[in-house]
C-alpha cells in the first residue's frame, strides 16, 4: 500500500494563518490550542511517514514468507522424486534378483550383485531424500520466522492508527476552543460596534 | 456569495492500481477553473479558491477509494478460484472406483476373511498359550497365587483379537477380492471381444472403464493393503525357514535356531534384558546370520517361492516409489497452493488497508472542508454585520 507522501489533509501555511494565530497570543489556553494544531502537524506528517515504512516493511516480510513456502513445497518435491527413484530402481534390481536367482538355480554372483544394489539404490535414495527434507524444514522455519515478523509489523501499524486517530481527535478539540475563543471576540466586537453606534 | 459549480471530473487521476498512486501523485492541486462569475473582493476569491480546492480534493480521494474496490473484488474473485483448484484437488484425490466384484461381494468376502483370520490367529495362539504356560509355571513354580493369576491372564489373551489374526484377515479379504475382480475383469473381456468383434468396433473404447477399476481394485486391496504386505513378508520368512531345513546342510539347525532365537526376542524380548544397549546390534547380527544360512537352499518349490516373493517385494517397492513421487508432488501441489492462496489473502489485507486509510482521509478532508465552509459564512456574515453598522452609523 502507498500512502501519498505530499498528499496532506492540512494546507500547507499560509499567512493569514500565520497571523491568525499571532491574534491568539495573550490567552495561555488558546496559544497552548495553537501551539497544539502545530504539534499534531508535524506528529501527523510523522505518523503518515512511519506508516509507509512499516507498510514496506510488511510487504517485504510477506513476500518473504510466501517466497519460502514456495522453496519448501519444491524441496518436497525433490525428495519426493530422489526418494521414488530410489525405491523403483531398488525394486527393479531386486525382481533382477530374484530372476538371476532362477536362472541360476542357485545364488551368483549376479544375484548377489543386484541385491546389493537394491540396498544401495534404496539407501542412495533415503540419503538424497532426506538432504531435500532438510531444506525444506529449513524452509518452513524461515516462512514461520517471517510469519511472526509480519504480525509484529501488522501491530506496529495498528499502534499507529491507533496514534493517529488521537492525534485528529485533539486536533479537533483544539480547533473547537478557537473557534469558541473567535465566537466570543466576534461578540465582543460587535457589541462595541453597537455601543459607539 | 457566489455559487460553487462542481469540480470537473477529468482534473483528477483515477488510478487502476494503488501501487501507481506512488508514481501519479498528484502534487499541488491544479487551479480551479471559473465558471460563472468571478467574485469582486478578495476574500470571496480566497473562499472560493479554498472550496474548490477541498472539492477536488474530495473527489480525488473518492475516485481512489472506487478503484482500491475493484482491485479488491478481482482479488476476491482470485481467491475464490483458488480455494475452488484445492477443493477440486482434494475431491480428486479421493475419488477411486471399486471393481464389481469388490463392490457386489465385499462384506461376504469380509465375513469369510474374518473366520480364516480368526483360524489363523486361534493356531498362532494356542502354540502361544503353551509356551506361556511352561513360561508362567516357571517362573512363578513356588508362588501358586501368582502362578495362577499368571495362567489367567495368559487364557484371557487367547480370546482377544491380535495383529496376526487381523494381517490374516486384510491379506485374505484384499487377495480374493482382487482376484474376484480379475475373473470380473477377465469375463467382461470376453463379452466385448464377442460383442465388438460382431460390430466391428474399437475394443479399447469397452474395456477402459473396466481397466480402470481394475486397476483401482488392486490398488486398494493388494498394492496399498499393509496386511497384504506383512503377510508376503511371513510368508518370506517362513519359505526361509523351510528352505533352510529342506537344505538338508549343516548350516540348516543353526539357522532354524537363529531364526527360532529371532521370534523369542519377538515375543519375550530377552535380547534387551542380556545385552542393554548393544541389544540392536545383536538382533541384527542375528538376523544377517540367519539370511546368511538360509540362502544356501537348494529346494526347488522352496526357491521359487523366494524368487516369487523377491518378484513381489520388488515390484511393491516400484509401486510404492511412484507413490511417493505421486505423495510428493501432491504435497508439493498442496504448499504451492497454500502460498497462491497466502499471497492473495496479503493483497486483499493490503487493499482493505489501503480502503480504510483511503476512507480515514476522506472524512479528514470533509472534516477540514465542512470546517471551513463553517469559517467562510460566518466570515462573510461577520462582514456584512460590519458593513451594515457603517451604513448605520453613517
Amino acid at each position: 500500500m502507498h500512502i501519498p507522501a505530499n498528499d496532506r489533509v492540512t494546507p500547507p501555511t499560509l499567512e493569514y494563518y500565520v497571523e491568525a494565530r499571532d491574534g491568539f497570543s495573550g490567552d495561555p489556553a488558546s496559544e497552548l490550542a495553537a501551539l497544539l494544531i502545530d504539534h499534531v502537524r508535524e506528529s501527523r506528517q510523522l505518523n503518515r511517514d512511519q506508516t509507509r515504512l512499516e507498510e514496506e516493511h510488511l510487504r517485504f516480510v510477506q513476500a518473504a514468507q510466501v517466497k519460502q513456502l514456495r522453496s519448501e513445497a519444491d524441496e518436497l518435491r525433490e525428495a519426493g522424486r530422489a526418494k521414488a527413484f530410489g525405491m523403483i530402481v531398488g525394486g527393479s534390481l531386486t525382481v533382477a534378483s530374484g530372476v538371476a536367482l532362477g536362472g541360476a538355480g542357485r545364488e551368483t554372483h549376479w544375484s548377489k550383485g543386484f541385491d546389493g544394489g537394491a540396498k544401495g539404490a534404496h539407501g542412495g535414495g533415503e540419503l538424497i531424500a532426506s538432504e531435500h527434507e532438510l531444506h525444506a524444514g529449513r524452509a518452513r522455519a524461515r516462512s514461520t520466522e517471517y510469519e511472526h515478523q509480519a504480525g509484529e509489523s501488522k501491530r506496529r501499524l495498528d499502534d499507529l492508527s491507533d496514534a493517529r486517530s488521537y492525534s485528529r481527535n485533539l486536533e479537533r478539540t483544539a480547533f473547537d476552543h478557537l473557534e469558541k475563543v473567535q465566537e466570543a471576540q466576534a461578540a465582543t466586537d460587535k457589541a462595541q460596534t453597537s455601543w459607539r453606534g | 456569495m457566489t455559487t460553487i459549480d462542481a469540480p470537473l471530473p477529468t482534473s483528477t487521476t483515477v488510478p487502476h492500481r494503488h501501487e501507481l498512486l506512488s508514481t501519479e501523485t498528484p502534487g499541488p492541486l491544479p487551479p480551479p477553473e471559473f465558471l460563472g462569475d468571478t467574485p469582486s473582493d478578495a476574500l470571496s476569491e480566497m473562499l472560493l479558491l479554498l472550496e474548490r480546492s477541498n472539492q477536488n480534493s474530495l473527489q480525488l480521494s473518492v475516485s481512489e477509494i472506487k478503484a482500491a474496490r475493484e482491485r479488491m473484488v478481482e482479488l476476491q474473485r482470485q481467491l475464490a478460484d483458488e480455494l475452488k483448484r484445492a477443493l477440486d484437488a482434494a475431491r480428486k484425490s479421493q475419488h477411486k472406483k471399486k471393481g464389481w466384484f469388490s463392490r457386489t461381494f465385499g462384506k461376504v468376502i469380509d465375513a469369510v476373511a474374518k473366520v480364516v483370520g480368526k483360524q489363523a490367529e486361534l493356531t498362532h495362539d494356542l502354540v502361544k498359550l503353551q509356551v506361556d504356560l511352561a513360561v508362567s509355571l516357571g517362573k512363578n513354580f513356588r508362588d501358586g497365587e501368582a502362578l495362577f493369576q499368571s495362567m489367567r491372564n495368559d487364557l484371557l489373551e487367547l480370546s482377544e483379537s491380535s495383529e496376526t489374526e487381523q494381517a490374516v484377515e486384510g491379506f485374505t479379504a484384499g487377495t480374493v477380492k482382487f482376484m474376484g475382480d480379475v475373473a470380473a475383469f477377465q469375463f467382461v473381456l470376453v463379452a466385448a471381444l464377442a460383442e465388438k468383434a460382431a460390430q466391428g468396433d474399437a475394443l479399447r473404447d469397452a474395456l477402459a472403464d473396466q481397466a480402470e477399476k481394475l486397476w483401482h481394485s488392486a490398488e486398494t486391496n493388494v498394492l496399498d493393503n499393509p496386511d497384504f504386505w506383512t503377510v508376503t513378508e511371513r510368508i518370506a520368512q517362513g519359505a526361509a525357514v523351510a528352505s533352510a531345513v529342506a537344505s538338508g546342510g549343516a548350516l540348516a539347525p543353526v539357522a532354524v535356531g537363529l531364526i527360532l532365537a529371532l521370534e523369542a526376542d519377538n515375543r519375550f524380548g530377552y535380547l534387551d534384558a542380556a545385552f542393554k544397549e548393544n541389544a540392536r546390534w545383536v538382533r541384527i547380527g542375528l538376523n544377517i546370520a540367519a539370511a546368511a544360512c538360509a540362502g544356501g537352499s537348494s529346494n526347488q518349490v522352496l526357491k521359487w517361492t523366494q524368487i516369487a516373493v523377491s518378484a513381489v517385494d520388488g515390484a511393491g517397492s516400484v509401486y510404492h516409489g511412484v507413490k511417493a513421487a505421486q505423495e510428493a508432488d501432491r504435497q508439493a501441489d498442496e504448499i504451492d497452493r497454500q502460498a497462491d492462496t497466502q499471497e492473495t489473502l496479503y493483497q486483499i489485507q493490503e487493499t482493505q488497508r489501503l480502503i480504510e486509510t483511503l476512507i480515514d482521509l476522506y472524512e479528514e478532508k470533509s472534516d477540514h472542508r465542512t470546517r471551513s465552509v463553517e469559517s467562510s459564512v460566518r466570515l462573510v456574515e461577520a462582514q456584512g454585520e460590519i458593513q451594515a453598522a457603517l451604513v448605520l452609523q453613517g
